[in-house]
C-alpha cells in the first residue's frame, strides 16, 4: 500500500483547514450532489470535484475521469432506458414491445453524472485526507480506535515489503528457478508448457504468505512488547493532538454553512426543482434562479479556487522577490 | 543507595534446566554507563529483561532486582513505563504506529498527559535528537537508522531514569550506529541518565562504557572498568569479544596502560617502539660497524621506524648487543620500503602475506574467472541517480572477495545484480558457474517451513535430486552424506534442528542458513553482510566456516561494512564508491596506506608498518619485538 507524500498536500489552501471542516464540506457536497435531483447543480458540482482532482493530481486525474468516471457516465445513459421504461415520451420501441423513453435516457445520465461525482469527490478525500486527518478528526472522541488505524497502516506497508523481500530472493534463488525450470520443462511435453512452472510459482507464491503470516505474528509479539514497555494499558489513552482550530476555519465554515443554507431553503422551498417522470420538467431560468446556480458554483469551486489562489499567491510574491 | 541493585538473580526458562542467569548480583549506580558483553546464549538479554518488569520472561525464578530500594516488581504500571526506557534490537518491529510524531506521542498519550505538556515534550525531543525534519514523516520513508533513533526518542520522551538498550545497533550500518551511540553517550553525559547496554557493536561503546559486565554462560565472569576487565577474556580465551585494540594489547602481552580508543592506541604504540628506540641506535651502530651493512639509508629508516621490545633495555644489557642485532636482522627484515624485500626474505610474518600474493598471483594465471560483470549501469527508478554506473568486476575461482564500501555505495545492488536477481539497464554480467547461492541481508528470508530440519530436509533433498538425475548409484549418495555432515560439523546446526527458524538468535540463523545453502553444494556462494550484528566470536566462526568452504573449491563473494573481517579472510578487497570500483587489491596492500578508511590495527601501527591490517599481524610484530 502505496502513500503519496503528505507534505505537498497540505501546502493547499484547503487542504490545510481543520479535518473537521473538510469532514463537513465534503459530506455536504457529496449528500448535495445524491440528493438534489438537478442536472445543473449536479454538474456544477461534478466540475468542482473533478477541477479539484485536476489541480491534486495533474495527468493522473484525467487518467481517473477518463477510465472510471466517463465510463461510469456512459453505461448508466445507455443501461437505464434498457431496463427502465417509465416516461411519457416515447422515441420508439425495442423488439420486445418495450418502450425506449427520453426521461429514462436524462435519468441515466443524471445517475451516471452523480455516481461519476461522487467517486471523484470520495478520489479527492482520499488524496487528501491523511491518517494524520482521521486522527485529528477522531482521536479526541476514540483514542483507541485511532491508534488501531493507525497501527493498521503501519502494519500493512510492512508486511507487503517483507513479502515483496521474500519474493524478490526466492525468484531469483538457484533453487527457486531451478526447480521451476526443471518441472516446467519436464512436464511441458505432457501437460503443455510453462504449466509446472507457473504451478511452481503459485505454491512458492502461497508458502511465502504463509511465511509471512507467521512473521507478521512474531513480530507483532515485539511490536506488542514494545507497546507495554511505554505504558500502554495503563489507562484510558489521550490522543496527542496535531490539528488545531483556527480562526480561518471558523471563517470558512460560517460562509459555508450559509451557501449550503441558502441552496437547501431554495431546494426545500422549490425555488430551484427538477423531475424526470413521468415528465421532464425544471424550473425556469430566472435571475433568481441564476443566483442559486451561482452560490452552489462557488460552494463546489472553493477547494479548486483557495488551491488557485494560493498558487496565484506564491507566484506573485516570488516574481515579488 | 544504588539506583538498581540485582541481588542473586537467578533464572531458568521453563522446563529448562540450566538456569540462564545464575546468581547474578551487581549494583548500577545514577547516572552510570553500563555495558552488558558475552557470547550468544549467555543470558545478556534475559537480564536486561529483568530490569523491566512487564518484559521479564516467564520461569522460575529466585533473587530479586531492587530500583531504589524498593522490589522492582512493586512499581506501578505508571512508574515502570516512566522510568525505565526500553529499547529493542530490531528497529522496525518496535514502532507501533504509522506516523512519526504520532510514535514519538505514543508513549505520553498512554500515561493520559495533558495536551499542553506533549506538545512540549515532543518538540523537546524532536529538537534535541534532531528529528523535526522528519516529524510529520510516515515511519516507513526513515531509514533503519531514523527508525532506531527514533525508538530512542519515543522513549526518552518520557523522561525515565533507566536506559536499557538490548543491541539496539546491531541491524544497523556502521554510520548509523555511530550516530545513535553518540546520541547514548550525549544522554548519559549531558542529562545524567544511566545507560545499561547489551550490545556486540563495542568498538566505540567499549571506551565509552563506565563498567563493562561480562556474563559468561550466565554467571558474572567479570565485572569492572573496561581496562581492568580485558585480561579476564583473555584468561578464558574470549579475546575476539572486545574490540580489535584491546585485543592488540591484550595478546601482544599487555605492557602499559590498556589502550581503548584508537588515539590511545596510537600513543601506546608509538611508545612502546621509542623506548626500543635508544637500545636499538646502540644495536645499529653496532651493526653498521660490525657488517657494514651497504645499505646505510636502509638503516636509518629502519632505526626510526623498526618496532621495538619494550623491556629490553634491560635485556641489552645482559646480552651481548651483537647477539641480539643479528637475531633480529633474521627475524625482522627492514618493514618500510621494502615490497621486494618482504617477498624476498621468507623468514618473517611478511612471508605469510607474501605467499598469498603469490599464490593468488599464481591462481590468477592459473585460474580462469567464474563470474565477469562488464560496464553495468544501474537504477531503481527512471528519474533516479544511478546505484551502479560503469560498474566492472572480475570474480576468480576459488578466491574470496570482499566488496567494501560506504553507506549507499551500491555493494547490495551490486551483489543483487551479480546473484541475477537484478537485471542492468546497461553492460553485461556473466557467470560461468551454474551453482550459486545467495545470502540476503537478513536470513530469515531464505526460511519458509516450520523448522530448521524441514528447511534443511528440503534443500537436500532437491540437491540429491539433482546428483541423482546426472548420476545412479550409491557412491553420489554417500560422498553427499559426507558433505552434509561435514556442514553440519561446520555449522553446529545440528542442535537447532527442532527450533522455528524465527526462534533462532542473528548468529544461529546466520549459521542456519549458510548450512542451507551449502547444501545446495553451491560453487559460488554470494553473502550481503553477514556479519550484521554478530559478536567477535561470531565473526570469527563465520569466518572459519567460509575458510573451509573456500577449501572445497568455493568461490565466496562477500558485500560488507566491516573492515577487520575482510582484511581477516579476504583474499582480495575491492572498493565500491559512486557505483563503481575504485580500487581492488590484495588486502595487505589495499589497506596499506589508507589512513581512515582501514582497520584498526593498521590505523595504530600503519604509519610505521603499512602492511599491518590485523590483529594478528600487529600482534606478532609487537611480539617479535619485545622478543628481539
Amino acid at each position: 500500500m502505496e502513500r503519496k507524500n503528505i507534505t505537498s498536500y497540505q501546502k493547499d489552501g484547503f487542504a490545510s483547514l481543520h479535518p473537521a471542516v473538510q469532514f463537513l464540506y465534503f459530506m455536504t457536497v457529496i449528500s448535495f450532489a445524491m440528493f438534489f435531483r438537478h442536472l445543473i447543480f449536479l454538474l456544477l458540482s461534478f466540475l468542482g470535484a473533478s477541477l479539484y482532482l485536476w489541480y491534486l493530481k495533474r495527468k493522473a486525474a484525467a487518467a481517473f475521469l477518463g477510465h472510471l468516471a466517463f465510463p461510469v457516465i456512459v453505461l448508466f445513459t445507455v443501461f437505464n432506458p434498457l431496463f427502465s421504461h417509465e416516461g411519457s415520451t416515447i422515441l420508439l420501441y425495442f423488439p420486445n414491445g418495450n418502450p425506449l423513453t427520453e426521461e429514462s435516457i436524462w435519468f441515466g445520465l443524471h445517475s451516471g453524472i452523480m455516481l461519476g461525482c461522487v467517486l471523484i469527490w470520495c478520489s479527492c478525500i482520499y488524496e487528501i485526507f491523511t491518517s494524520d486527518k482521521l486522527m485529528g478528526l477522531f482521536g479526541s472522541y476514540a483514542p483507541s480506535f485511532t491508534l488501531l488505524i493507525s497501527m493498521v497502516f503501519r502494519f500493512i506497508p510492512k508486511c507487503y515489503g517483507q513479502f515483496k523481500r521474500i519474493r524478490e530472493v526466492w525468484n531469483a534463488a538457484p533453487q527457486g528457478k531451478r526447480q521451476g525450470k526443471r518441472q516446467g520443462k519436464r512436464q511441458g511435453k505432457r501437460q503443455g508448457k510453462g504449466q509446472g512452472k507457473r504451478k511452481g510459482q503459485i505454491t512458492r507464491n502461497f508458502q511465502i504468505v504463509s511465511i509471512v503470516t507467521t512473521w507478521a505474528l512474531e513480530t507483532s509479539v515485539e511490536t506488542a512488547e514494545s507497546m507495554r514497555a511505554r505504558g500502554y494499558g495503563i489507562g484510558r489513552r489521550r490522543q496527542f493532538q496535531k490539528v488545531f482550530w483556527e480562526q480561518r476555519d471558523t471563517f470558512f465554515c460560517i460562509l459555508f454553512l450559509i451557501g449550503a443554507g441558502i441552496e437547501l431553503w431554495a431546494i426545500a422551498e422549490k425555488k430551484i426543482f427538477m423531475t424526470y417522470y413521468p415528465v421532464l420538467r425544471m424550473n425556469e431560468m430566472s435571475p433568481g434562479a441564476g443566483i442559486f446556480y451561482g452560490i452552489e458554483t462557488v460552494l463546489c469551486l472553493i477547494p479548486f479556487l483557495m488551491g488557485i489562489w494560493e498558487e496565484l499567491r506564491w507566484h506573485y510574491w516570488k516574481s515579488g522577490i | 543507595m544504588a539506583l538498581l541493585e540485582i541481588r542473586d538473580l537467578t533464572f531458568f526458562y521453563p522446563e529448562e534446566e540450566s538456569p540462564v542467569l545464575d546468581q547474578v548480583s551487581f549494583l548500577v549506580e545514577r547516572g552510570e554507563f553500563l555495558l552488558i558483553l558475552g557470547g550468544s546464549g549467555s543470558g545478556k538479554t534475559t537480564l536486561l529483561r529483568h530490569m523491566k518488569p512487564v518484559l521479564t520472561p516467564h520461569g522460575k525464578r529466585s533473587g530479586t532486582v531492587f530500583y531504589r530500594g524498593k522490589n522492582i516488581t512493586e512499581l506501578t504500571p505508571r512508574e515502570q513505563a516512566q522510568e525505565l526506557g526500553y529499547v529493542f534490537q530490531n528497529p522496525d518491529h518496535q514502532i507501533v504506529t504509522d506516523r512519526v510524531w504520532h510514535e514519538l506521542a505514543f508513549g505520553m498519550e498512554n500515561l493520559r498527559m495533558d495536551q499542553a505538556q506533549m506538545q512540549l515534550r515532543s518538540a523537546e525531543m524532536a529538537s534535541s535528537l534532531g528529528i523535526s525534519e522528519w516529524f510529520s514523516k510516515d515511519v516507513t520513508e526513515l531509514s533503519g537508522g531514523q527508525k532506531q533513533i527514533l525508538n530512542l526518542a519515543s522513549v526518552m520522551v518520557m523522561q525515565p531514569e533507566v536506559l536499557l538498550l538490548d543491541e539496539p545497533v546491531s541491524q544497523l550500518d556502521p554510520i548509523a550506529a555511530s550516530e545513535f551511540l553518540e546520541m547514548v553517550r550525549k544522554l548519559n553525559q549531558d542529562f545524567f541518565v544511566t545507560v545499561i547496554m547489551v550490545s556486540h557493536h563495542i568498538n566505540e561503546i567499549f571506551a565509552m562504557a563506565d563498567r563493562v559486565l561480562w556474563l559468561d554462560q550466565g554467571k558474572v565472569a567479570a565485572l569492572g572498568s573496561p581496562r581492568e576487565i580485558s585480561a579476564e577474556f583473555r584468561k578464558k580465551n574470549q579475546l575476539p569479544l572486545l574490540p580489535p585494540i584491546v585485543q592488540i594489547y591484550e595478546q601482544s602481552g599487555s605492557m602499559g596502560n590498556c589502550p581503548l580508543t584508537i588515539r590511545e592506541g596510537k600513543r601506546w604504540f608509538l611508545e612502546e617502539l621509542s623506548k626500543k628506540e635508544s637500545a636499538q641506535e646502540a644495536a645499529d651502530s653496532y651493526r653498521k660497524e660490525t657488517e657494514k651493512n651497504p645499505s646505510g639509508e636502509n638503516n636509518r629508516k629502519e632505526t626510526e621506524k623498526k618496532p621495538s621490545g619494550e623491556n629490553n633495555q634491560k635485556e641489552t644489557g645482559n646480552k651481548p648487543s651483537g647477539e641480539n642485532n643479528r637475531k633480529e636482522m633474521a627475524e625482522n627484515p627492514p618493514e618500510k620500503n621494502n615490497r621486494e624485500k618482504t617477498v624476498e626474505n621468507p623468514s618473517r610474518k611478511n612471508s605469510r602475506k607474501a605467499g598469498i600474493r603469490n599464490l593468488f598471483r599464481k591462481n590468477t594465471a592459473r585460474t580462469c574467472e567464474i563470474m565477469a560483470a562488464d560496464h553495468i549501469y544501474f537504477r531503481y527508478q527512471r528519474e533516479a541517480e544511478d546505484v551502479l554506473s560503469d560498474f566492472s568486476f572480475r570474480l576468480y575461482d576459488g578466491e574470496c572477495y570482499c566488496l567494501l564500501g560506504g553507506n549507499g555505495s551500491g555493494k547490495s545492488t551490486a551483489l543483487s545484480i551479480l546473484a541475477g536477481q537484478k537485471k542492468p539497464y546497461r553492460g553485461k554480467r556473466k557467470c560461468h558457474k551454474e551453482h550459486m547461492a545467495y545470502l540476503p541481508q537478513d536470513p530469515q528470508i531464505l526460511f519458509l517451513k516450520d523448522s530448521i530440519y524441514e528447511e534443511l530436509k528440503d534443500a537436500k533433498e532437491t540437491r540429491l535430486g539433482e546428483l541423482c538425475q546426472n548420476q545412479e548409484g550409491d557412491s553420489v549418495k554417500e560422498e553427499y552424506e559426507v558433505w552434509e555432515k561435514e556442514i553440519y560439523a561446520m555449522t553446529g546446526v545440528e542442535k537447532l534442528f527442532d527450533r522455528h527458524p524465527y526462534d533462532l538468535s542473528g548468529g544461529e540463523q546466520q549459521c542456519a542458513a549458510l548450512a542451507k545453502l551449502l547444501l545446495a553444494q553451491p560453487s559460488l556462494l554470494l553473502l550481503d553482510e553477514p556479519t550484521k550484528g554478530m559478536d567477535g566470536m561470531g565473526k570469527k566462526r563465520l569466518g572459519e566456516m567460509l575458510w573451509h568452504g573456500k577449501q572445497r573449491g568455493i568461490t565466496i563473494l562477500i558485500a560488507t561494512h566491516d573492515l577487520e573481517f575482510a582484511a581477516d579472510y579476504a583474499d582480495r578487497c575491492g572498493l565500491l564508491f559512486q557505483g563503481k570500483i575504485v580500487a581492488e587489491n590484495v588486502p595487505s596492500e589495499f589497506f596499506a596506506g589508507n589512513r581512515f578508511y582501514t582497520t584498526t590495527a593498521n590505523r595504530i601501527a600503519g604509519e610505521c608498518f603499512p602492511e599491518i591490517i590485523t590483529v594478528k599481524d600487529a600482534v606478532e610484530v609487537l611480539q617479535e619485538a619485545w622478543q628481539g
